[in-house]
């Protein structure tokens, strides 16, 4: 009995921490969306073409500091690239010529990563194990990962840093102004492209950080793109326009496909990890579409 | 043409484009003398928008440009700004419709309007409440989230807003649109206050003509694009030629305004309700409304309230903005089940019903905020109305199978007969979302009458529209209800023209109704006079 329970929590656990993990892609969305309202197809290449830069730095011998400094100024670079050559040309077009470019920005990331680094899988050393912390593992019994454990300590770093930002800063004040309506905010002079700079280079810099974390675990390879788009069904539990709620639909996801995947996973023949959280997400369509902390829509009838 | 030191803003000849193709202005030319208020008056699709937003340069986001002429604004031209530079400059324009920050807090919108300034926290506080004294009403509410305060209240927001980016100037476009009268001489009282006190240039759009030249020095009047008459505001408020055009004609010359609307329609050369009155005699009740209540958590919408629509009459829900129209109209059509009370539909009690099912009853509705197919062409948008009389299914019409084919034909000829009877067989084939807003009002009613419907519900027919465009909207309600013998209810909060049209008024306050009747004794009943002139009701 006790160890059935103790199994469980493993499962729990280990299904929250992957969880931050899907947290921390699904943040980079939730900024995009919240500035230009529109799903950045994107944001996968560019936690692949972020880690992968990282990675290739540090194989020219580079440091873990400074090539990590590098890869967020080159981040920052494809934020304002994609202000100048792609946003502004767009701006006033519907928001689905913007999520249209953003498919095509997203292929232009991909086949720029692998012609400038190449196509092999690469590995990833934080210099942290993705195995059992021995503490842990000795006093609770419980095996938990001390990769997972990093990046939901990275994840909730990030998020709190984040929602700071948005609360409490002049420039969070003009994003959520932007956010809301972007023509009445130019109306009262906040800039644009400012704040879409922003918020291209805050996603890049989000990008890495996830990209680092799956990077360790999976290698860092083009599958990575794939896995980002987990994060739809993320956000569509979570919420398009909100932090807190790409956390805990990230959680949510991380923790209900373990859960399914061990105790019901057997019936079907396993590795039902790939589908359960976008059949989670179409009863939440069906049910809450706008998710569980997104913004209701205002409409009188 | 040299530059006068005494104009804070300078418009010569420019014309606008918009999409390359559509010119919105010819030559439009005006200036705003420093410290003054200068009106920019006419009907929707006039111009008025359109050359705030050349000023305020912010008319390249709808895909609009000047094409001619020169706009010259604290001495130096626009040319080549940018909406936030010119903020920089001290122009704001507060833009028509409010666009408050709905998810942010009251006071957050305020303090985003500070965005271009480099305040120190002590100077914000203090700028903030030196916008608060003007604007006490939202002190109050400062902590409140934006997109639930009311409409009055969002237009304050957006005053207040690009007040703290310090302007000299202010472009104020449409701030008394869709509002109850008493709050629109609230704001404009505060509008005249920021300009003595303040000392800011103010150039204001308004359709509201009446209120405008009240508080401007001077003013334009817009028609399609040009400048057709300026002036001081006392002589423009004198001149016969505006009395006529937006002032509606002065009371006692009418009598009939069946009468009235048919020497209109003669003049030009269209159809009228017939003077002689109508084909079908107002019958027995078709639909009552038994003791409804309607709930909204703990807030009460609707308290006990019992009336009666006759078969063929034209039926009004009046009373100020929140006592209740739209909530009624809410519940007959099914969007809202009422708490208490009960719905009778001839002769049936209406229980468990949803819009969809109303509708096949023969109750159709039009919206206070227009709900269309904007990219769709009129044409289709009446079609939409006619689901209800279609039959066959998708794989039917797809393989055109010759009873859908027929039914199709059919369809479309009620359609026509629809547009030839509302005149707006010239905008056929015309992308809704392009139409005025007059337009896209008779494009919803066609919709509606293409259910043949044995109701009609309007809501607001007639919102944001200037007086011209009413009588116009007027006379095809008339003429909806003459000729198919239609039965109508609608909603307004503008009672003159109600009473004009209506067989009986029902006028709701605060969710209670406060009087019922023909017009006239609706007019004289002093609870009715209360509401709308604002005697204190605590």
């Amino acid at each position: 009995m006790i160890s059935e329970l103790l199994f469980f929590m493993e499962v729990l656990v280990a299904g929250l921490l992957s969880g931050t993990m899907y947290s921390l892609v699904a943040l980079g969305f939730v900024l995009i969306y919240k500035a230009s309202s529109t799903f950045n197809f994107a944001q996968g290449a560019m936690v692949f073409f972020a880690v992968l830069s990282f990675v290739g730095l540090m194989e020219f011998g580079i440091p873990f500091f400074v090539a990590f400094i590098i890869t967020v100024v080159l981040m920052i670079g494809v934020g304002l690239a994609t202000e100048r050559l792609v946003l502004r040309p767009l701006m006033n077009q519907s928001e689905d010529t913007l999520l249209m470019a953003t498919i095509g920005l997203g292929f232009v990331l991909e086949g720029l990563a692998q012609a400038v680094w190449g196509v092999e899988v690469r590995r990833l050393d934080l210099g942290i194990k993705d195995s059992p912390i021995p503490w842990i593992a000795d006093n609770l019994q419980l095996f938990i990962s001390a990769l997972d454990v990093t990046a939901g300590l990275v994840a909730t770093a990030m998020i709190v840093g984040l929602t700071l930002l948005f609360k409490y800063t002049k420039i969070g004040l003009g994003l959520r102004s932007v956010a809301d309506d972007a023509g009445a905010a130019s109306s009262i002079g906040i800039p644009l492209k400012h704040i879409m700079l922003l918020v291209w280079s805050a996603a890049g810099v989000v990008a890495l950080v996830a990209g680092m974390m799956w990077g360790a675990r999976a290698g860092v390879q083009f599958a990575l793109i794939d896995l980002a788009l987990k994060a739809l069904p993320v956000l569509i539990i979570g919420g398009f326009s909100s932090i807190p709620g790409a956390i805990i639909g990230g959680l949510l996801i991380g923790a209900s496909e373990k859960i399914l995947e061990v105790y019901i996973g057997p019936y079907f023949g396993g590795g039902i990890e790939g589908w359960a959280p976008y059949v989670l997400a179409i009863f939440f369509l069906l049910y809450r579409p706008e998710g569980l902390f997104g913004e209701k829509i205002i409409r009188r009838v | 043409m040299g530059v006068d030191s005494n104009n804070i803003l300078e418009v010569k000849n420019i014309e606008v484009v918009y999409d390359n193709v559509i010119l919105a202005l010819h030559d439009v030319s005006l200036v705003v003398p420093k410290g003054k208020i200068v009106a920019l008056l006419g009907a929707n699709g006039a111009g008025k928008s359109t050359t705030l937003k050349s000023i305020s340069t912010m008319l390249a986001s709808e895909r609009g440009k000047v094409t001619k002429g020169t706009i010259n604004y604290n001495g130096k031209s626009i040319d080549g700004e940018i909406p936030s530079q010119m903020v920089h400059r001290g122009m704001v324009q507060v833009l028509e419709g409010r666009r408050c920050f709905g998810h942010l807090t009251v006071e957050e919108n305020i303090i985003a309007g500070a965005y271009s300034r480099q305040l120190s926290k002590g100077d914000l506080s203090a700028e903030l409440e030196k916008i608060y004294t003007y604007f006490t009403r939202l002190k109050d509410r400062r902590g409140s989230q934006a997109g639930f305060t009311s409409g009055g209240e969002q237009q304050m927001i957006a005053v207040a807003r690009a007040m703290m980016a310090k302007p000299t100037m202010l472009l104020l476009d449409e701030p008394s649109m869709g509002l109850a009268p008493q709050l629109v001489a609230e704001i404009f009282n505060i509008v005249k206050e920021l300009n003595q006190k303040e000392g800011v240039s103010i150039l204001l759009a308004e359709q509201n003509t009446n209120i405008a030249l009240k508080n401007a020095d001077y003013g334009y009047i817009l028609e399609t694009g040009r400048v057709m008459l300026e002036g001081t505001a006392q002589s423009l408020s004198n001149d016969e030629k505006v009395k006529e055009l937006y002032l509606g004609i002065s009371k006692g010359e009418r009598k009939n305004f069946r009468d009235a609307l048919f020497d209109d329609a003669q003049k030009k050369n269209t159809t009228a309700p017939s003077p002689t009155g109508r084909k079908f005699k107002i019958g027995g009740p078709i639909l009552e409304v038994k003791n409804i209540s309607l709930y909204f958590g703990g807030v009460k919408a609707i308290t006990n309230i019992s009336f009666n629509i006759l078969k063929h009459e034209i039926r009004a829900i009046i009373g100020p903005n929140g006592a209740g129209k739209s909530s009624m109209l809410n519940c007959i059509n099914g969007i809202y089940q009422p708490q208490e009370g009960t719905i009778w539909y001839k002769g049936a009690v209406l229980d468990q019903i949803t819009p969809n099912l109303i509708s096949r009853m023969g109750i159709s509705r039009t919206f206070q905020n227009l709900a269309l197919f904007k990219r769709m062409s009129v044409l289709d948008n009446i079609l939409v109305g006619r689901k209800l009389h279609t039959k066959s299914n998708f794989m039917q019409v797809g393989f055109q199978f010759p009873q859908a084919v027929k039914e199709e034909k059919a369809n479309r000829q009620k359609c026509e007969e629809i547009i030839s009877f509302l005149e707006i067989e010239d905008i056929k084939n015309t992308q809704v979302g392009k139409l005025p807003y007059g337009l896209q009002k008779k494009v919803e009613l066609g919709r509606a009458l293409a259910t043949q419907a044995e109701i009609l519900l309007l809501d607001e027919p007639m919102a944001g529209m200037n007086v011209e465009e009413k009588r116009d909207m007027c006379r095809f309600i008339l003429k909806v209800n003459d000729e198919l013998g239609t039965t109508i209810v609608l909603i307004e909060h503008d009672m003159g023209v109600v009473m004009d049209i209506s067989d009986r008024v029902v006028v709701l306050d605060y969710g209670k109704s406060i009087g019922d009747g023909t017009p006239d004794v609706v007019r004289a009943n002093p609870k009715v006079i209360d509401a709308y002139l604002g005697v204190a009701h605590d």
